[in-house]
């Protein structure tokens, strides 16, 4: 066991939290619970995975790995004996949960609303589901406890009672966030009733955690709060600046509802830092971030999980506590790393199976972290559910009922048996994604191939295929998905026509890839990934300054893209402006650590300033988030033979790289 | 939003009983943030009200049948 920074740990979880809001509001003073954790601590973007959707990126957060490992795979399952569907379950969970890790190493520890967690899991400690807080019917009747909600059951009457029901809520409640309440006819507009709901639901949650905190034992508690996400849903669309389409009336009457919703939380955070004392260690988290700018979708696509357009690829990372640096910024963490941070500030070993790194820049002092094989491989109670537990069916459908209403998924119909397979192929989409995401696309391209085929009617089943083909080196493959797609809709859609570009690009007709992104940029001018995408072709053309400007204006669009200032990195590297090439590779490496070119191109960078264990470790990092990138080896193979006269090293990159050639043309052959 | 009136903390309370007094039967935002111990708090205050006010329309049913009564007696 390495030394441990952590006497007890609070970890938070706020659901889409964005520092694109929370800042404005920090330097305004009105989130002083939160400045002062930052102001005691690190602070950080936290790099979302695709899909961005809460439950699979939750489990994530919780494990430490990728949806294809834990198993949650979307918003609902099939439901035991083919009876329709059901919203996914920890039961599902294939993987050890931080909270069962813990409890295995003999800490106390609490677990409150993390999504997924029904039924509560027998951790060594309270465990409180994600059934807890959603209110049902009316006031007046009684409210009932789902079975499986708490765990030890023993405490079930008592978190009973901590339960608010929306109703219970006043006007004093919901007068923050509209203060114009009294105006608003709530026979046609519910967006009130909304409100109490979130907030309610939301407290409920507080409740509970603030009463484990004043009268249990504890080492680690966990607790999540969905409601900034709800919030934002909601009322995203009427938060200042107005957007075009939203009618005078309604942005006067809701723009203050997404900000009150963030002073909220840090009126719930300063509590939550009161009761926890000085000498803890806190960790504050979001899985993802919400647009809340001019990057604001125009529309909500009518598919499932349609609202997951409007989050942001960078969540929130804080955390202060002993050992913790002070008032500083930490860079390229990832929503894999918070689970490994975890173990590592209790001084336990993060396991080989986690892609994910502690966050050992935001250690006072380097700490000699050993991982283990797996703590799958520990054997002992560490609280989770035996693999044939049940649920109940009756719980399971209020929580649905509950997705349909925030739009995450359909109303399912009559048919049980079209539920199922409509649920079996959303997990699908999104286990190919997660593929895709992983730099697997052979594993991702069998499953979109069933996809499309099976459903030639859903584009984006289509979309991800001609992308994966396209991934794959499949150009004309791909095209062909493509040009089906235009056919069938009658349409090209912006995203098609930056698809196209892409493949002409990847077959090396730049004159047509610049077309095709032209045709794109007139549509939609704001395109993700557009301007990057027109920079990498003026590279390719040769065209530096034009490639240079593409990336800027990528940048100018979107600050916090990656993929834009690696493509600056590499126009700089094209320039021979080596410190601005690694300052550009830096910031994508900061902002996206798991890409691995950008890496690559500081290494570059680096060699080229002489920098060469510096160099080395970048091309290091590439190849531990991607084997087999024979450029990282033969640059590596370079500077051992050239620069540092280690001739065994040099060769071990080079026979890596023959191997890979060989291999490669046995495949083509 | 007004923060000021939601900054509400148990430690703003030289006692619990301080920050009882100080609860009016609406609640607030403050409280809710509080977490277990101010919803517990409203609801004793609200429930502690409602009683209140019941005794007091008691009370002034009673009055009134008693004003009742007397008018009814030359």
């Amino acid at each position: 066991m390495s030394k441990s920074l952590a006497k007890k740990l609070l970890l938070i979880g706020w659901d889409a939290a964005d520092w694109k809001i929370i800042n404005p509001l920090m330097d305004a003073g009105m989130m002083p619970a939160l400045e002062s954790l930052v102001n005691n601590g690190v602070m950080g973007n936290l790099a979302t995975l695709d899909p961005p959707l809460s439950p699979m990126l939750w489990t994530t957060i919780s494990t430490g790995k990728y949806a294809d490992q834990h198993g949650i795979l979307g918003f609902t399952e099939p439901a035991p004996e083919g009876n329709g569907v059901r919203p996914c379950m920890i039961t599902s969970r294939k993987v050890k949960a931080i909270w069962n890790m813990l409890s295995q190493s003999g800490y106390k520890t609490h677990q409150i609303g993390w999504w997924p967690s029904h039924p509560a899991e027998p951790i060594n400690g309270i465990s409180i589901s994600n059934f807890y807080h959603k209110a049902e019917g009316d006031i007046h009747k009684p409210w009932k406890m789902i079975p499986g909600t708490v765990h030890p059951h023993e405490k079930s009457g008592l978190f009973r009672m901590l339960r608010i029901h929306p109703a219970e809520l006043t006007e004093a409640h919901v007068l923050p966030f509209v203060p114009n309440a009294a105006k608003v006819d709530q026979e046609k507009d519910k967006h009130l009733q909304s409100i109490q709901k979130i907030t309610a639901e939301c407290s409920t949650i507080h409740a509970a955690a603030t009463w484990i905190l004043e009268n249990e034992e504890w080492d680690f508690l966990a607790v999540y709060y969905d409601a900034i996400d709800h919030y934002c849903h909601g009322f995203m669309k009427f938060h200042p600046p107005k957007m075009g389409r939203v009618k005078q009336e309604m942005f006067d009457m809701y723009k203050d509802v997404v900000r009150g919703g963030y002073i909220y939380h840090d009126m719930m955070l300063s509590r939550l830092l009161q009761l926890a004392g000085d000498d803890v260690t806190v960790m504050l988290v979001s899985d993802h971030g919400f647009h809340s700018d001019h990057l604001r979708p125009k529309g909500i696509p009518k598919e499932p999980a349609g609202p997951a357009w409007e989050h942001r690829n960078y969540g929130i990372v804080c955390m202060k506590g002993p050992g913790i640096k002070k008032d500083e910024l930490i860079f390229g963490s990832s929503l894999l790393d918070v689970a490994p941070t975890v173990l590592a500030l209790f001084g336990l070993p993060p396991g080989k199976d986690m892609p994910g790194k502690p966050l050992v820049q935001a250690f006072e002092e380097n700490l000699d972290i050993e991982r283990i094989e797996s703590w799958e491989e520990i054997d002992g109670a560490c609280g989770m559910h035996p693999k044939d537990w049940q649920s109940d069916p009756w719980a399971e459908q209020q929580a649905l009922e509950q997705l349909i209403e925030l739009g995450y998924i359909d109303k399912p119909g009559e048919d049980k048996q079209k539920n199922i397979e409509r649920t079996v192929n959303e997990s699908n989409f999104y286990l190919a994604r997660v593929y895709m995401f992983k730099n697997e696309c052979d594993k991702a391209l069998p499953i979109l191939e069933k996809l499309q085929k099976d459903k030639p009617e859903e584009v984006r089943f289509s979309f991800y295929y001609a992308k994966c083909l396209s991934q794959l080196g499949r150009i004309d493959e791909a095209n062909i998905v493509v040009e089906g797609i235009i056919t069938r809709e009658k349409k090209e859609y912006p995203q098609l026509l930056l698809l196209q570009g892409s493949l002409a690009f990847s077959k090396g007709d730049h004159e047509a890839a610049l077309h095709m992104l032209m045709k794109a940029e007139k549509s939609d001018p704001r395109l993700p990934t557009l301007h990057f995408q027109i920079g990498n072709v003026y590279l390719k053309m040769g065209n530096i300054e034009a490639a240079q400007r593409a990336f800027t204006k990528a940048i100018t669009i979107d600050p916090d893209s990656a993929q834009a200032h690696n493509g600056l990195a590499e126009t700089y590297l094209r320039k021979k402006m080596y410190d601005q090439a690694v300052d550009s590779a830096l910031t994508a490496v900061g902002l996206l650590y798991h890409m691995p070119q950008a890496h690559i191109n500081l290494g570059i960078a680096l060699a080229r300033l002489k920098r060469f264990d510096h160099a080395i470790e970048a091309f290091e990092v590439s190849l531990k988030i991607l084997p087999h990138q024979t450029r990282a080896h033969r640059y590596l193979s370079h500077i051992y033979r050239t620069q540092l006269h280690d001739p065994q090293k040099a060769e071990k990159h080079a026979a890596i790289i023959k191997e890979f050639t060989k291999k490669k043309d046995a495949a083509t052959d | 939003m007004d923060e000021n009136k939601n900054k509400l903390e148990a430690r703003d309370y030289n006692s619990l009983d301080d920050l009882y007094n100080a609860i009016d039967e609406k609640g607030s935002l403050g409280l809710l943030a509080l977490g277990a111990t101010g919803l517990l708090l409203w609801r004793k205050k609200r429930a502690a009200l409602s009683t209140t006010v019941s005794s007091a329309a008691v009370d002034e049913t009673k009055h009134d049948q008693t004003n009742e009564t007397t008018q009814e007696q030359p």
